[in-house]
């Protein structure tokens, strides 16, 4: 793969981001305990795990790295970098810690994950380096402000033809200027993307025609996907998205829902099947981070949508609805929490098995409602107004 | 967390307070009985079987017998299937299990994990080393409904009991019980019915018999008009509009279901099924495939809610065949 043949082993010879790679370099260089961490923020195939490793490599660290295919959780991830809190490693090299790919660690899957890396931040004994292409997810705001951020910028057209041409050269090939722009074009400042590229042209004949327009936002992806009847092209729209699978699922899953009218069931049946298996797909790629596994994920949501028309929906929860989870719903929840462990069992088993009769002797219980009150920190008038409303429901019995 | 009261619920006022009270399950009875009489013998236990068999409701009679009036101080009760995560392990039950601060007579501190197999395999993982090292001041009492869900190192670090499936005479010998108790009045039959709808599962079967003394007397007709009302016949209602092809309408109720009512998206398949199958204008060998593949799939998924909407559509393009 000439992605990785030509990842740059010293500084120098990267390309672009000049004042992001000195920074770096001398932030490393200069590293004495106590100081931030760095952050690297940028989009992909710029070069930050290039000059981690590059940098690293010339100020003789050795690199413990850790990205999002191979740790998840916080356990995992205090067990693997507890030997890198001495400082060295067992032949006396200093250590630096790489996380990379830190926008990623969240959800479920990398419980405690990211809580656990912003308490490093704070007590790490050796250099830590973290790096993202994303800035919006929840975590990262805090990450931002605990560590120096060094931004990185797309690859400029020229020096990405310039390195282009220094590949072709050392491969003892050559291509027509025009060809070679139109990679360029296509990888919009993305180097990785480019020396795919470059590789499918001289061995494959071609790469994927038509150019990656990266400021494609979900909305646009979706909406198109959906309106495309091919799936190969829903396919082709949907890939050039740079959104988290979670995302991308919650996106169709909420499309699908909200923003479709009158389909023929068995269509629409269909759709929902596929979104449904692209749902187990991404659980077994987080149960057994086989993170190759996600490039089928694409495939079967754009599959999902090809040819429904849907119309883009942000979310997934029809309004009226959304205002009983918030309200009626925090207030149940909260009773759940405390009535469950009085009766031993889980919330859900409180909710399914024992609230209706539950209600049925509490809605008048003006002593309990108050106790409830006490334990949930809600007020009682809430509470007696929820269970009030449960009551009423229960009594007018399935009429509704 | 100071106590709530809880006797208006007749499943928690008439949980057995001694193993002689239990129904059934003689052979964990017999077994028990004899491994309460040493105590400093006992190892880790592991209850598996199916929901509202008496499993919690032995871990509390041990952790009583065995702690006596102190037991709540040296008991820590945890529901894994609301606190899944290794944080818990680490955190709760590693701080519970690491001191001895015990006053005499106690022989250990006891570690209630209810619906262990709601764990994550990372938290199980977590807990295996924590049972060895903690084994001289706490034993551990799981509860599970499939022990195959329980890894392996874990079930061999426990005396494994089997909980069965409580019989029809049993359960409605019970219900008997409460109903002389509490003084309400029943048909015998009705109380057969209730045993037929909750699939010998005690919790079930109580609470459903006092929801339907709430009515009056305990009536076939009585127990079918229960039946009717509350979130169970929410799901009613979800499924004929799925059936009848208005996925948005049934998508309603079940968002309603879970994001409202916090039901557990098992027991709403459960309950899916139930309904599916009592519709007489339905291909039922097909009906059940699709049931099946989606029981499946809500195990392996990561977001529930999104498998059972696909269900509900599912349903819709079925009923047109
Ligand atoms: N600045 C650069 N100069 C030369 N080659 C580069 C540069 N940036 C990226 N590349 C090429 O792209 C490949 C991927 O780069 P790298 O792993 O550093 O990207 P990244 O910024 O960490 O991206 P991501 O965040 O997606 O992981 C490298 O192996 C190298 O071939
Ligand atoms: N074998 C039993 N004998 C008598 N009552 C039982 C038995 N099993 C369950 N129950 C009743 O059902 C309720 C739930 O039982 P529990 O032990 O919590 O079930 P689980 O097996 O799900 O833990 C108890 O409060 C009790 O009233
Ligand atoms: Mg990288
Ligand atoms: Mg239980």
């Amino acid at each position: 793969m000439w992605t990785e043949k030509y990842r740059p082993k010293e500084v120098g010879y990267m390309v672009g981001n000049e004042d992001v790679r000195a920074r770096f370099y001398s932030w490393l260089k200069h590293w004495v305990p106590g100081s931030k961490p760095a952050l690297l923020l940028g989009p992909p195939g710029t070069g930050k795990t290039t000059l981690v490793h590059a940098a690293a490599e010339e100020l003789g660290y050795d690199v413990m790295e850790l990205n999002a295919s191979d740790y998840r959780t916080k356990t995992v991830l205090e067990r693997r970098l507890r030997p890198a809190m001495g400082g060295l490693t067992v032949f006396g090299s200093k250590i630096l810690v790489f996380l990379d790919e830190v926008d990623g660690l969240y959800g479920r899957a990398d419980y405690g994950g990211a809580e656990y890396v912003l308490k490093l931040i704070s007590s790490i004994t050796v250099p830590l380096v973290m790096a993202a292409n994303r800035e919006d997810v929840g975590h990262m705001p805090g990450m931002e402000r605990a560590s120096l951020v060094m931004k990185f910028k797309r690859i400029p057209s020229r020096l990405m033809e310039l390195y282009l041409r220094y590949i072709l050269k050392s491969e003892g090939r050559a291509l027509d200027r025009e060809v070679i722009l139109n990679i360029v074009k296509y990888a919009s400042g993305d180097m990785r993307a480019a020396i795919n590229g470059l590789q499918a042209i001289i061995y494959g004949g071609g790469f994927e025609g038509g150019y990656r327009d990266v400021r494609m936002t979900l909305r646009d992806a979706v909406t198109e996907a959906a309106s495309n009847g091919l799936a190969d092209e829903a396919y082709a729209i949907l890939r050039t998205v740079d959104a988290q699978p979670q995302e991308k699922i919650r996106a169709v899953y909420a499309t699908l829902t909200m923003g479709t009218q009158r389909m023929d069931p068995a269509k629409f049946a269909r759709s929902m099947r596929l979104l449904s298996e692209a749902d187990i797909l991404y659980s077994r790629i987080i149960k057994t981070r086989n993170w190759k596994l996600l490039r089928y994920l694409d495939r079967i949501l754009a599959a999902s949508l090809a040819g429904t028309h849907a119309v883009y929906s942000e979310y997934d929860t029809p309004y009226n609805i959304s205002s009983r989870i918030w309200n009626e719903g925090k207030v149940l929840r909260k009773t759940a929490k405390v009535m469950s462990k009085a009766f031993h069992v889980s919330r859900k088993e409180f909710m399914t098995y024992y609230f209706d009769t539950f209600v049925l002797f509490s809605a008048k219980n003006g002593g309990l409602i108050l106790r409830l009150g006490q334990l949930t920190g809600e007020s009682d008038k809430s509470i007696r107004k929820v269970l009030n409303e449960e009551h009423k429901r229960l009594l007018g019995g399935n009429n509704r | 967390m100071s106590r709530v009261e809880t006797t208006m619920m007749w499943a928690e006022k008439y949980r057995p307070m001694a193993l002689d009270e239990l129904v059934d399950q003689e052979e964990v009875r017999e077994r028990l009985r004899m491994m309460l009489e040493h105590p400093d013998e006992m190892p880790h236990l592991l209850f598996a079987g199916p929901p509202g068999t008496g499993k919690t409701t032995v871990a509390l009679i041990i952790a009583r017998t065995l702690l006596g009036d102190y037991w709540r101080d040296y008991t820590l009760e945890l529901n894994a299937s609301d606190e899944r995560g290794i944080d818990i392990v680490r955190e709760r039950i590693k701080a519970f299990t690491r001191y001895v601060d015990m006053r005499s007579g106690i022989p250990f501190k006891i570690v209630i994990l209810d619906e262990a197999d709601e764990m994550t395999g990372d938290a199980q993982t977590a807990l295996r080393r924590i049972m060895e090292e903690s084994s001289r001041i706490a034993r551990f009492i799981l509860t599970a409904n499939f022990s195959s869900n329980i890894i392996e190192p874990i079930q061999s670090r426990c005396a494994v009991f089997r909980f069965v499936r409580l019989g029809e005479k049993d359960v409605a010998g019970f219900m008997k019980r409460i109903c002389d108790e509490e003084g309400c009045e029943y048909e015998e039959e009705a109380l057969y019915l209730i045993y037929e709808l909750s699939s010998g599962d005690m919790r079930r079967a109580i609470n459903q018999l006092q929801a339907t003394a709430v009515l009056g007397k305990v009536t076939v007709e009585n127990v079918r008009n229960v039946f009717g009302v509350g979130k169970r016949s929410l799901v009613k209602d979800m499924v004929h509009a799925a059936l009848k092809e208005e996925f948005n309408k049934a998508r309603g109720t079940l968002l309603e279901l879970i994001r409202v009512y916090g039901l557990s998206e098992k027991d709403i398949m459960k309950f899916i099924f139930e309904d599916v199958m009592a519709y007489k204008n339905l291909d039922h060998v097909e009906a059940a495939r699709l049931l099946a593949e989606y029981d499946y799939r809500l195990s392996r998924g990561s977001n529930p809610e999104i498998q059972l909407a696909a269900l509900l559509a599912e349903l819709g393009a079925l009923s047109r065949k």
